[in-house]
């Protein structure tokens, strides 16, 4: 595979399947490109083959078909050489209990061969202090864990960080400063890719996101794309029935019903866009509650992709990216790329 | 090949293990001479029967396959190699491990090394309880002290190539148990037919098949065994090593659950 150096991950038709005849399609041809000193978010479902495809870069899971670079390296054939230059947090991050966070750290250190450039630093940032170290990692809460998993991981200032949902666990002020944190590798030139279920998470530091959904790239974009097309939920309480709500563009699943004698309740979902407008509506209705509610990663992909995702288990990686994919002629369509088509013009249309 | 910061760790993690273990070893061989001249002594001069305790040499040889040996020695041989992979896999530890730049193989051959330093000192441990146990009885001028080179040198090989077995076993599985299962059954399927071979004349013709009979701590120090048979147990190690080096570097490891 011809590999560009500016790449720090690149994958070419990168397919794996489990199971004795290969039953279970854990990844389905993906194609990705990262560039050097991007951060880039990795979402997806449980099983949509997030951890699939970083355990296939780190050399854990040997790929069915397909290639893959990391930091222009061969995956298969550099694999040490990658994981020299590479930190990595996995998802459920797992130490040896007889440690104690220093040794634990030294020990990992130690193993990757490297010195330690950042401990201090990101020890200061998740506020780890030197006596918490000295306890046995038997004794940690499941955060103080995910702390030292990303301390392992950055100590080094490693060329690549992957990072399998490196939140997990962690209070939200520590999801901050690790934001924080990784944003800060990313401006020295660093590159980070991190897989998240957090929709929010990526949105607020990632420049480009990936969605991937049964082993399939769904869509790549700017993580502005994605929260143009994101949707809102809102549930507010109003004391007259508003007039002309239904005609709203953007406004979706719309339901008012009547909350005893002291109003209406009105919930809907709301394109980004559509909400001040349906605000000011609600307002001249007489509005005494408002919930405005981000919507949750699934809803988020649905709302982008509409519902054919959910059966189009077959779906062609072409679809993945439909403002690039290549035409292709009526007749080769299969029904499922009908689908998807539909679903991308239903998208246009909005 | 090796690599230090691994099996320093490796070790570490073994040392409450290692050091109670090696000390009841010490304690349960230093017995056999002791036991050897209780029985010689009730002899009173009394024409000795047949058997292995007529003579220290056959003592120490009971001693050195007695279950309780075995299981001592599996513990600290091949139970130490038995859960490596399989152990680590299993907590989620092995992930980590496998993200540092060092080979599949080099982990296989670092772990390999820990079962095989496991046998060396429960063989070491084995030979200084006997020392001891000689002097205590007083038995010392009986011991052919020149063949316990050969003795701990057996031993070592003997464990060695099960602490192998173990390690390819562990790594061809992402459970311990199934590992375990397979490296305690190996023993135990060598040790019964063995023994079934002493008792019962059906067997004895298939007693050969047994590693146990091919290894004989009497022979060693009585100078009759055959330093061919040590062929046997370094081709178990062989094919051991050979299954653990080519199967754990090809293995998909998923993630864990």
């Amino acid at each position: 595979m011809s590999t560009d150096t500016n790449l720090a991950i690149q994958t070419r038709a990168l397919t794996k399947h489990y199971g004795k005849s290969g039953e279970i399609k854990a990844l389905q041809s993906l194609n990705l490109e990262i560039k050097q000193g991007e951060l880039f978010g990795f979402l997806g479902p449980n099983g949509a083959g997030k951890s699939t495809t970083i355990r296939t870069l780190l050399g854990f899971l040997h790929a069915t078909s397909g290639s893959a670079s990391v930091l222009g390296l061969d995956v298969v054939k550099d694999s040490v050489e990658i994981r020299r230059r590479v930190g990595y947090l996995p998802s459920g991050f797992a130490v040896y209990d007889y440690m104690s966070g220093r040794e634990y750290l030294d020990h990992m250190r130690e193993l990757s061969g490297r010195p330690s450039l950042l401990r201090h630093r990101i020890m200061e940032a998740l506020e780890l202090s030197d006596a918490i170290l000295k306890r046995p990692v038997r004794d940690y809460s499941r955060g103080m864990r995910q702390k030292i998993g990303v301390v392992q991981a950055m100590e080094t200032d490693p060329e690549l960080l992957i990072l399998d949902e490196p939140s997990e666990g962690l209070d939200p002020l520590m999801q901050r400063s690790l934001q924080e944190l990784l944003l800060e590798r990313v401006a020295l030139g660093r590159t980070v890719f991190f897989s998240s279920h957090l929709i929010s998470e990526v949105e607020r530091i990632c420049n480009r996101v990936a969605i991937v959904r049964g082993g399939q790239l769904v869509a790549l974009e700017s993580v502005e794309s994605l929260v143009r097309f994101r949707r809102r939920r809102i549930e507010a309480l109003v004391a007259r029935k508003p007039l002309r709500l239904t005609a709203s563009t953007g406004i979706s699943n719309l339901k008012v019903e009547a909350e005893g004698k002291s109003g209406f309740r009105i919930s809907c979902d709301a394109e980004a866009s559509a909400i001040p407008a349906f605000i000011k509506r609600l307002q001249s209705a007489g509005l005494r509650d408002l919930l405005v509610e981000a919507a949750s990663l699934e809803e988020a992909f649905m709302s982008y992709y509409g519902n054919s995702t959910r059966n189009s288990v077959q779906m062609a990686p072409e679809t993945a990216a439909p403002r690039t994919s290549k035409k292709r002629s009526p007749a080769k369509r299969t029904p499922a790329k009908r689908v998807v088509k539909r679903a991308v013009k239903k998208r246009v249309a909005r | 090949m090796i690599n230090l910061v691994l099996l320093r760790r490796l070790v570490r993690g073994h040392r409450i293990r290692l050091a109670v273990g090696l000390a009841v070893v010490v304690v349960w061989s230093l017995l056999f001479p002791v036991i050897y001249k209780a029985f010689v002594d009730q002899l009173d001069g009394r024409p000795t029967p047949p058997g292995n305790f007529s003579t220290l040499s056959g003592t120490i040889s009971v001693g050195f396959i007695h279950p309780i040996s075995i299981a001592l020695f599996g513990i600290l041989s091949a139970g130490l190699t038995v859960g490596s992979i399989s152990g680590e896999r299993q907590r989620g530890t092995l992930e980590l491990l496998l993200s540092r730049p060092i080979p599949r193989r080099t982990i296989v051959a670092t772990m390999m090394l820990e079962g095989w330093i496991g046998a060396t000192l429960a063989s070491a441990a084995y030979v200084i309880g006997t020392v001891i146990g000689t002097q205590i009885a007083g038995v010392t001028s009986e011991l052919a002290f020149e063949q316990l080179p050969a003795l701990f040198a057996a031993g070592t090989l003997f464990w060695g190539s099960f602490a192998t077995f173990a390690i390819a076993a562990s790594g061809s599985f992402d459970r311990t148990p199934p590992a375990m299962a397979i490296t305690v059954g190996l023993i135990m399927a060598n040790y019964i037919v063995e023994v079934l071979g002493s008792f019962w004349d059906v067997m004895e013709p298939y007693q050969f098949l047994s590693l146990f009979n091919h290894f004989s701590p009497e022979g060693i120090l009585d100078q009759t065994a055959d330093p061919a048979e040590a062929a046997i147990f370094v081709s178990l190690t062989v094919l051991a090593a050979a299954w653990a080096f080519y199967k754990f570097p090809r293995r998909d490891l998923a993630a864990p659950n």
